[in-house]
């Protein structure tokens, strides 16, 4: 499926991380960019099975940096806040993004809004074993949406990386 | 439908004190804003007010339209102003003149996450909610104030109760998810 909006989005479901282990998780502090939990993954060879689903003709295939997030109940991340920025992000020109869902279960309601200048145009279900890759750009944002209280129990989970060309 | 200046002249000297102390950044709470008797004639006007779903990262509810559609609806804005602005200039010591107006219905799931109403492009001084009788009195859609990124202060949206707060970039606050019921408000800001 392509979006207009993006030149790359698309969803893979049924996707598998066999041996990924959650890194340690940390609360993000500032609640008027998001409440979260998050952690950064140390190996990045170990994403491999993700890149594979990456269009072979596609030259960005190098992880530069990846994370997981966590959201409970009354969690959200918004739309001006990149949980993945970087500094180095000045140097991507059009990075791919990869977002694999680790969820234990499906989350109706708590989908992943891709928007461009604020329209979104692709969403993301929080579905576990699916897997979204999205080009980014200046223009794109993305939020993770509110996590309502009145499910309780519930928790999404996504490991977000993001590619480059090789240099 | 005619707003009334929720105190009396006594009563200003004290409000305008705790203006001033409170925490974590200046804000009232007044309750028995409208008389029993003003209600029929507010939600005629409401009723005629189109409403429309809004949905984004930071927010859901269903509210009527920026700018009113009715003439009513134009004039219950008008006279907000007119009648309550120089009283909170007194209150608050600030600088106010008019104000705007929305109704807004947050249903069991809606929400207004964590932000400040400030921009720099806009001269809003105060903001205001005003809550509404509700056939379904909301649980949950509390006002929550922050110091920082600490919750300060939680405001119940009782019905008749109005609770205004200066805008700037200090006044963190939120909506807190309404988790049953229909929280029912008339919300804006007063401008210089």
């Amino acid at each position: 499926m392509i979006a207009i909006g993006s030149r790359t989005a698309t969803l893979v479901d049924g996707v598998a991380l066999p041996g990924f282990a959650v890194p340690p998780l940390v609360r993000f502090p500032a609640i008027d960019d998001g409440a979260y939990s998050w952690g950064d993954v140390a190996d990045l060879a170990v994403l491999a099975p993700l890149v594979a689903h990456v269009d072979r003709d596609d030259p960005r295939r190098r992880v530069v940096r990846a994370r997981v997030v966590a959201l409970e109940p009354g969690d959200y991340i918004l739309a001006h806040h990149d949980p993945l920025a970087d500094a180095s992000d000045a140097d991507d020109d059009l990075p791919l993004e990869l977002v694999l869902d680790l969820s234990p279960a499906a989350s109706p309601g708590a989908e992943l809004y891709y928007r461009r200048r604020g329209a979104a145009f692709f969403a993301v279900p929080a579905t576990p074993g699916t897997l979204a890759i999205v080009e980014r750009g200046p223009a794109i944002t993305a939020n993770h949406s509110y996590l309502s209280k009145r499910h309780r129990g519930a928790r999404v989970v996504r490991l977000i990386a993001r590619l480059t060309s090789a240099r | 439908m005619t707003w009334r200046v929720p105190w009396c002249d006594r009563d200003e000297v004290a409000l305008a004190d705790s203006w001033r102390r409170a925490q974590p950044f200046p804000h009232v709470v007044v309750d028995d804003v409208l008389a029993d008797d003003g209600f029929d004639a507010l939600f005629e006007i409401l009723e005629d007010e189109p409403v429309e779903r809004y949905v984004a990262d930071l927010y859901a509810f269903d509210a009527t339209a920026r700018e009113p559609t009715t003439a009513a609806f134009v004039e219950l804005r008008a006279e907000l102003g007119r009648v309550l602005a120089p009283a909170l200039a007194r209150v608050t010591g600030r600088h106010v003149t008019r104000a705007d107006l929305r109704a807004y219905a947050y249903r069991a799931g809606d929400h207004l996450l964590p932000h400040t109403d400030h921009q720099d492009e806009l001269a809003r001084v105060l903001a205001y909610a005003y809550y509404l009788p509700s056939p379904e009195p909301p649980q949950g859609g509390e006002l929550e104030l922050f110091a920082g990124y600490a919750s300060a202060r939680v405001i119940e949206p009782r019905a008749n109760r109005i609770a205004i707060f200066e805008v700037s970039d200090a006044s963190l606050h939120q909506v807190r998810e309404v988790m049953a019921g229909t929280r029912l408000s008339l919300a804006g800001w007063f401008y210089a």
